[in-house]
Order: C-alpha cells, then sequence, then structure tokens
C-alpha cells in the first residue's frame, strides 16, 4: 500500500546544472570582457568614468547565482569574478537561469529579456543606462557577425572594433589586460 | 498584434463620475480603516478642493486623523518622513492623496516607509524591493494628466545628496482612486492643456513602446480618443464637467496602459527638460511628443500609422492613403498643439518655455540615461537626443 507521501509526491525545484555551468562560463568571459574594454574602447572608458569615484556594478541570476561582480576603483575596472557584495550600487537580477541562458546563446536580446520583464534592477536606476550602454560595446567586442541578436543598435564595423576583438579574444579573455 | 509574451497587472479600484467623491467613506470603511492621513499640498487647499473632500465624509464616520499640505513641487524625502512621522504620532490607519504627481509620489513614498517600517527609503530604489503589505491607499487626484493613481511608480527627491530616486514596485498601487470632476474643475487653461498632453504622450508612447501588448494597446487607444475629443472643450470651458470627466478617465485610463507597457524617448527627453531647464513635466511632454514619434518612426511605422484613427477620427483615417497615415497621425498631434497654443498659450517650442540653448548639451546627456529609453523601440545615443532637441527649439 502506498504512503500518503508517496501519493501525493513532492517535486523539488532541481537543478539546471548544464545552463548554470555555461552561463557561469559567459559571465567569467563577460566580466574579463568589461576589464579589456575599459582598456581599450574609449567608449566604454568615458561611460565608466562618469561613475561615481568607486562603484559595484553586479549582473546574478536568482536564487543563488551565477553571479558577475566589477568595482571601478583607483582609476580601473576589475573583475571580481562571483563575490558577493551587499552593498552594490547597482545589481542586475535575472529573474531565472533559464532566460539568463537564452540571452547568453543569442536567443533573447537584452531589449527582449527587458521587455518580458525577465529581469530587474536593484540600486541607482540613473546610472542602468550607462551600464546598459557599456554591456552593448563590450557585446559588440566579443561577438561577431550576429551581434544584431544581442543588441538593439550594432553600431558600425570599424577597424579599431576589429583590433579589439582581437586584443580581447588573445589577452582579454584570460583576464589578462587589466 | 499579439506579442510572443506579455504581462498586465492592473488591482486598482476606480470609482469615476460626478459626486464621485461622496463614495469616499464607504471605500475606506470597506477596507476596515476609518482614520485616514490627508496628503496634499497648498495649491489644492488653496483652491477649495480639501473642502470639498471634508463634505463628503461629513457624518461618515470616518475621521481625517491628520492633514498634510506642506508637499513640495518636487515630492522630496523630508516630505515622505514628516508625513510618516505624523502618521505614527496622529494613529492614523491608511492614507489619502489629494492633489497631482509630486502628491501622489510623496504618498507612495510614505506608503514604503510605513509598510516596511524603516526609516531609510534609499534601501528600496529600484524594481520590486518592497516586500511589506502596503498600508490601505486611496488617491484622488486633482489634474488630469499624470496618471498616478494607477500606475506602479514614483519618483522622489533627496536633496542632501542632490539625486532623484526611483521605485517601481506594483504593490505601490493604490486600493482605490476616486476620480470626480469637482476636483479638476478649478484647473487653469494651461495646466489642463499640458496635463492634458501630458496624459497623450502617454497613451501614443505606450503604443509604441517594445512592452506594449494588446491589452495596453485598447486602453491607449480609448486614452487617445477621449483626449482628442474633449481636451479643447476642457481647456476653453473649464466648467464643463463632462470634458472634465472625460479627461480624468482619459488620463487614468493612459495611466493603466503606460503602467503595462510604459514609456520611451518623449519621456526620456522631457524627464531631462523638466530637470535641467524646470520646464514643467506636460509641457516638455507636448514639445517632445512630435518628435518623439517622427524618431521612432522607422521601427514603429505601422503603430504611427494606426493612431491615426484614434488621433484623427474614422473619416481622415479611411481617407487618408496607407503609406502616409505615420505621417497624418504625426501631423494630427502637431495642429492639436497648436489648437491647445491657440486656447491656452501652452508652449509649441523649447525657446517658448524658457529654455536655453546651451542648456541643450546637457539635456541631451542626461535624457540617455533615463530608465525610459530602456522601453523605446530604437537605441537613444547622445546625437539622437541632440537631435530631437535641437529640432524641438524652435519648432
Amino acid at each position: 500500500m502506498t504512503s500518503r507521501r508517496q501519493r501525493y509526491y513532492q517535486i523539488k525545484p532541481g537543478r539546471k546544472h548544464v545552463k548554470t555551468a555555461i552561463v557561469r562560463l559567459v559571465m567569467l568571459t563577460l566580466g574579463h570582457a568589461f576589464q579589456t574594454a575599459y582598456r581599450i574602447d574609449p567608449e566604454v572608458k568615458k561611460e565608466v568614468d562618469s561613475w561615481p569615484p568607486t562603484f559595484h556594478v553586479v549582473l546574478e541570476v536568482e536564487p543563488d547565482g551565477p553571479r558577475m561582480t566589477l568595482i571601478k576603483r583607483n582609476g580601473a575596472l576589475q573583475y571580481l569574478g562571483e563575490k558577493e557584495l551587499y552593498n552594490a550600487d547597482v545589481v542586475i537580477v535575472m529573474k531565472s537561469i533559464e532566460f539568463m541562458f537564452r540571452m547568453t546563446m543569442g536567443m533573447m536580446s537584452m531589449p527582449r529579456i527587458v521587455a518580458e520583464n525577465r529581469q530587474y534592477m536593484k540600486g541607482d536606476l540613473v546610472l542602468a543606462g550607462s551600464i546598459i550602454r557599456c554591456m552593448n560595446r563590450v557585446q559588440t567586442m566579443m561577438i561577431p557577425v550576429v551581434t544584431g541578436l544581442y543588441i538593439k543598435k550594432v553600431p558600425p564595423l570599424s577597424l579599431r572594433m576589429i583590433k579589439n576583438r582581437i586584443i580581447f579574444w588573445t589577452c582579454g579573455v584570460w583576464g589578462l589586460v587589466k | 498584434m499579439i506579442p510572443r509574451y506579455f504581462e498586465y497587472y492592473n488591482s486598482v479600484r476606480v470609482v469615476a463620475g460626478k459626486h464621485a467623491l461622496g463614495r469616499l467613506p464607504e471605500e475606506l470603511l470597506r477596507l476596515g480603516v476609518s482614520r485616514p492621513i490627508l496628503i496634499t499640498d497648498k495649491g489644492v487647499v488653496n483652491a477649495g478642493l480639501i473642502d470639498i473632500v471634508k463634505e463628503h465624509i461629513e457624518g461618515s464616520g470616518v475621521t481625517i486623523g491628520a492633514t498634510y499640505d506642506d508637499t513640495p513641487v518636487d515630492s522630496s524625502i523630508h516630505a515622505v518622513n514628516a508625513v510618516a512621522d505624523i502618521y505614527r504620532e496622529t494613529g492614523c490607519d491608511s492614507i489619502i492623496a489629494v492633489g497631482g504627481g509630486s502628491v501622489i509620489d510623496t504618498a507612495k513614498g510614505v506608503n514604503i516607509v510605513l509598510s516596511e517600517n524603516t526609516d531609510d527609503l534609499m534601501k528600496f530604489r529600484g524594481n520590486n524591493r518592497v516586500r511589506a503589505v502596503m498600508k490601505p491607499f486611496a488617491v484622488i487626484p486633482t489634474t488630469g494628466g499624470t496618471g498616478s493613481e494607477v500606475t506602479t511608480a514614483a519618483v522622489i527627491s533627496n536633496p542632501d545628496e542632490n539625486i532623484k530616486m526611483q521605485f517601481t514596485t506594483p504593490l505601490m498601487l493604490p486600493d482605490f482612486t476616486i476620480l470626480d470632476p469637482a476636483m479638476t474643475r478649478t484647473m487653469p487653461p494651461g495646466i489642463t492643456a499640458a496635463t492634458g498632453m501630458d496624459a497623450l504622450t502617454h497613451a501614443i508612447e505606450s503604443y509604441m513602446s517594445i512592452q506594449r501588448n494588446p491589452v495596453s494597446d485598447e486602453f491607449a487607444f480609448t486614452a487617445i480618443r477621449l483626449i482628442m475629443e474633449n481636451l479643447p472643450v476642457a481647456v476653453s470651458d473649464g466648467a464643463n464637467e463632462d470634458a472634465r470627466l472625460a479627461i480624468a478617465n482619459a488620463a487614468m485610463i493612459a495611466g493603466v496602459a503606460f503602467s503595462n507597457a510604459m514609456v520611451g524617448v518623449v519621456h526620456a527627453v522631457a524627464h531631462a527638460v523638466g530637470g535641467v531647464c524646470h520646464v514643467p513635466h506636460g509641457i516638455a511632454n507636448a514639445i517632445i511628443l512630435p518628435h518623439g514619434m517622427e524618431f521612432n518612426l522607422p521601427k514603429v511605422r505601422d503603430a504611427v500609422a494606426g493612431m491615426l484613427l484614434p488621433l484623427a477620427g474614422p473619416d481622415v483615417y479611411a481617407s487618408t492613403p496607407k503609406k502616409r497615415r505615420a505621417e497624418k497621425a504625426i501631423e494630427t498631434v502637431r495642429e492639436f498643439a497648436k489648437e491647445l497654443n491657440r486656447l491656452s498659450g501652452l508652449p509649441l517650442c523649447l525657446e517658448d518655455a524658457g529654455v536655453r540653448r546651451e542648456q541643450l548639451d546637457r539635456v541631451a546627456r542626461v535624457a540617455i540615461n533615463d530608465g525610459a529609453s530602456h522601453f523605446n523601440p530604437i537605441e537613444i545615443e547622445y546625437k539622437d537626443a541632440i537631435g530631437i532637441l535641437v529640432r524641438a527649439y524652435g519648432a
């Protein structure tokens, strides 16, 4: 005879290990890309320099990561890995790993993620626009050809952008450009 | 157009019509409260509007526990904390906001402070930070434009740090709102025109937004039609209660539309014009609106063309060739603003609104950081914002 517990069984949330691992890898790459872009892309540098002297930005996936933590301090933008901060100035929170995965795979653009309310922001929303512009530049640097799947308006291809892509995919991706 | 995904939410009970204020005590008692704090400003008091509210609660068993009438033009964290202290000291059990956008935003901030039992509103900046069950909250708008009575957002300034803090959460929605034409009857023609254009901008922008959906589209269409038919009457004949009520309803309906679909480039630029040059929000929207529609045209031509129907009516819509409808819609908005200019002196360009040309650069830089820009169909860069501003400057 089956017990009530077996009959009315529980459904546990489980984990999406593969998607989480892919997102974690992409976030690591994105963190390094931000770090690199600050050094080699004048547009990104200009945006980041307009932020307060010490400034923390976190991109995280609910409920418990992965996470990408960036800090602007001492005239540099540093990637701090998955460090958890309780006093971050701006936190961009993706509501589930599924949609972060879709975004990282180019199946959903950032504007679509915003339009479908798959993310929310905590903190100083005034600087969110600047962060998103940086994100657009960084994604353009990281992703050739299919950039349009990720952002609203793709900047025209330039020699500088090609050079930046080469620097990023040879050195920056390993975190060597700081 | 059915989007592949959308969300819609609005929980506000709307009581609208002539003598609707008579329902105030009943609606409060239905929520189990009888001692609200009344938040308003000096302008509302001087216009005699609080006396109208008082009349309607006489003999009802509802006591106004305290009246705060010092709300500043820009809602501030100091006013929020002051009201919260008064609320606690006087044993109030609910909140009524009687006024325009600033009063309503202040009341929303007070509700966060009281419900979260905090003295630091800063902690709740951003989207969906509030978790507590909110205090019973009612809104009686006295302008026909902001739509704040049905929106999930509030902007409150922190003068100490010189920043404007944005809060969004559906929990901030009032429990009910009362739209009574008696509360907008004394509004002068200039303010009626500007706030009406604010509502029109909400409706039109929600229809162009990347978050538009079939529900918000219907609300937007109705709001546009009501405004086009009634705003000139409300401006030229302020005592016309039918027109006043129609505009109050249109503002609320446009509020429902944009709180679900959001706004875009027009609001991004208008917020910046207001912040840098202190141009009233409705006037800034009225000036920027046709330029914003033109800017978005390459991406949302069909949507703009579709708006010709509520903007100009079925005859004009049917007689305009399909490929000309978008331009005709923008032209109709321009003509409408000109009509309001003749009736009330509504400024038609930034220069007339008192903006100095040297301020445009700063306005453009502020505009591209505005939250509304995230929902615009086209990315807004500095050169786009400055282009819109230059065209709007001496239009």
